[in-house]
């Protein structure tokens, strides 16, 4: 059994956001990122990633464990930026060889960069501060279509089963020998490995498909589910719902 | 009730690449009876248990409690027959304990309090009271194989089938696990058993069959494992225990019916002790050698 970073590895702490109806989170914190993503104005933008801040700042999940995700997504967002900076066309300001780089492309790049970081900030929330099956529940319970939902529920199952077995043949590989360079050999046996993996993966669906029938499973997946609506988390809701109509409404009458 | 709680009858099945699986398979157990199929490797042991709750179909035919599961609905087979499959990880598909042991009882329509008391009962009786939040990726070995085997006792089967129940587990383990199928078999229930756990058939069992593709063998654990020829013609060994006890004979030990378990031996050891003063008295004569070596042989044991 190996242990393996998930994100909602802090469900269990305390704070606010935690406390926070998992169904109402969810459409709560999915209002305020479209609102985000449809801000049109940088300094929306920036306000928009600073109440992402604030949140995350508020649920208590430690900086050192976000950063480490956020290890990851930067050099995507990063991409981003680069490729916007040097291809929206306008006023060129400075210019490196062919590429120019003009205001409008470092204002659509910061503006997109912006919107992105405070997105995943917010889906950050949305997943770390509640365990995953949690969080799958309160889709269903939203009205995901169950298949949906069963779809997610079975990729967190058995991405670590998945991961597992692969090590497992790659650790066989190695024992006797294998190692991995960049040549054709190379690419062939992982190619060879993987092909194994789709094929342990055929059968353990095939056998789990035998278990879940064995167990009554006619399509629909059913779970006992209980979330209940306090008065706080009407309060958290409007709250953040209203930020997002908010930041819609100043970015309607002002800019 | 029917006087057999489960019959197959003239089972035959092809895997889809045309080998032929199982070959006029035919077996009973009445209510409350416990079952081992014993087998080589591929001898097609989880492919006949799969046929019994409907999931592949062969030909021939299949009753529970007297009735064709050809004309039963998914719903109502599953209500009497539970299966416990070999991998708990192809058992447990649920992102927590409590929702997979919860997932049969829920699809048999039952209240939710009723699933909550069932879950709570099941996790109770394998010792995985506590376990419900726990995701099953992050169990043991072990504790995967409890959690598979609650979410088929939290449906409450009247015949519950499991396949190889103690592979790859310890043996405090296995022990365990047997004790719950022990206790289960008391309570009335019929248990068909896959297994290459030789040790333990005979403490548990009522009836052997012997599968390799067809049935070869059928018979109490004393006909099926004091017949040489035919364990070494299947592949299978006598418990390590009736062979010790086979070769006392050889230095004098009077044993007609040879222990097939430790409690038997408990109880014809102290038997003899008894009946003979409270001594016991073992002796080697030239002979002694030859007669041990025959049943070395006997069992494959060649030096």
């Amino acid at each position: 059994m190996l242990e393996f970073p998930k994100i909602d590895k802090y469900a269990g702490i305390k704070s606010p956001i935690h406390s926070w109806d998992q169904r109402a989170k969810t459409v709560s914190i999915l209002l305020l990122i479209t609102s985000i993503v449809l801000a049109q104005d940088i300094r929306l933008a920036v306000f928009g990633l600073f109440c992402a801040i604030l949140l995350v700042y508020v649920s208590n999940i430690p900086l050192s464990f976000i950063g480490r995700y956020m290890h990851s997504i930067i050099p995507f967002i990063l991409f981003f930026f680069i490729i916007l900076l040097f291809t929206v066309p306008g006023k060129a300001i400075h210019s490196i060889y062919f590429l120019n780089i003009s205001i409008e492309g470092i204002y659509l790049a910061s503006l997109i960069s912006m919107r992105m970081f405070a997105s995943i900030l917010l889906m950050f929330l949305l997943l770390g501060t509640a365990r995953f099956d949690h969080t799958l529940k309160a889709f269903e319970k939203l009205g995901v279509p169950n298949k949906f939902v069963q779809i997610l529920m079975f990729s967190y199952r058995y991405i670590f089963v998945l991961i597992e077995e692969f090590q497992r043949i790659s650790r066989s590989m190695d024992v006797r020998g294998f190692r991995k360079k960049t040549n054709m050999y190379s690419m062939k046996t992982l190619g060879k490995a993987v092909g194994i993996l789709f094929v342990k993966s055929y059968e353990r669906s095939i056998n789990t498909y035998h278990a879940m029938t064995s167990r009554g499973y006619d399509g629909t997946i059913r779970t006992l589910s209980e979330f209940k609506m306090n008065n706080i988390d009407w309060v958290k809701s409007f709250m953040v719902a209203g930020l997002a109509v908010m930041l819609q409404g100043i970015g309607f009458v002002y800019v | 009730m029917p006087d057999i709680a489960v019959e197959v009858e003239a089972l035959s099945y092809k895997y889809p690449d045309g080998n032929l699986a199982l070959d006029n398979v035919s077996l009973s157990a009445s209510p409350g009876e416990l079952i081992a199929l014993l087998g080589p490797n591929g001898a097609g042991k989880s492919t006949l248990l799969l046929h019994l709750n409907g999931i592949l179909k062969g030909e021939g035919s299949i009753r529970i409690f007297g009735e064709d599961i050809k004309n039963k609905k998914r719903s109502k087979i599953i209500e009497k027959i539970g299966i416990v499959f070999q991998d708990p990880d192809d058992q447990l598909f649920m992102p927590t304990v409590f929702d997979d042991v919860a997932f049969g009882p829920l699809n048999m329509g039952l209240s939710k309090q009723e699933v909550k008391m069932r879950v709570e009962s099941a996790l109770k009786k394998v010792g995985l009271k506590g376990y419900e939040d726990r995701c099953p990726h992050n169990l043991s070995f072990g504790e995967k194989k409890k959690a598979a085997f609650a979410t088929i006792l939290s449906m409450e089967p009247e015949i519950i089938i499991l396949d190889e129940p103690a592979s790859n587990l310890d043996p405090q383990s296995s022990r365990a696990l047997f004790k719950i199928i022990k206790e289960l078999k008391d309570k009335g229930k019929t248990i068909i058993i896959a297994t290459h756990d030789i040790g333990i058939v005979p403490e548990i069992a009522d009836k052997i069959y012997i599968l390799d593709h067809k049935i070869i063998a059928e018979g109490t654990p004393r006909q099926i494992f004091s017949d040489a020829d035919l364990l070494k013609k299947t592949n299978l060994e006598a418990p390590k225990i009736t062979m010790l006890f086979e070769i006392l004979t050889c230095f004098g030990y009077n044993c007609n019916d040879l222990p097939l378990s430790i409690d038997e031996a408990i109880t014809h050891l102290t038997q003899s002790i008894e009946t003979k003063g409270g001594h016991m008295h073992l002796h080697i004569h030239e002979h002694t050698h030859n007669e041990i070596k025959k049943i070395t042989k006997k069992y494959g044991h060649h030096k």
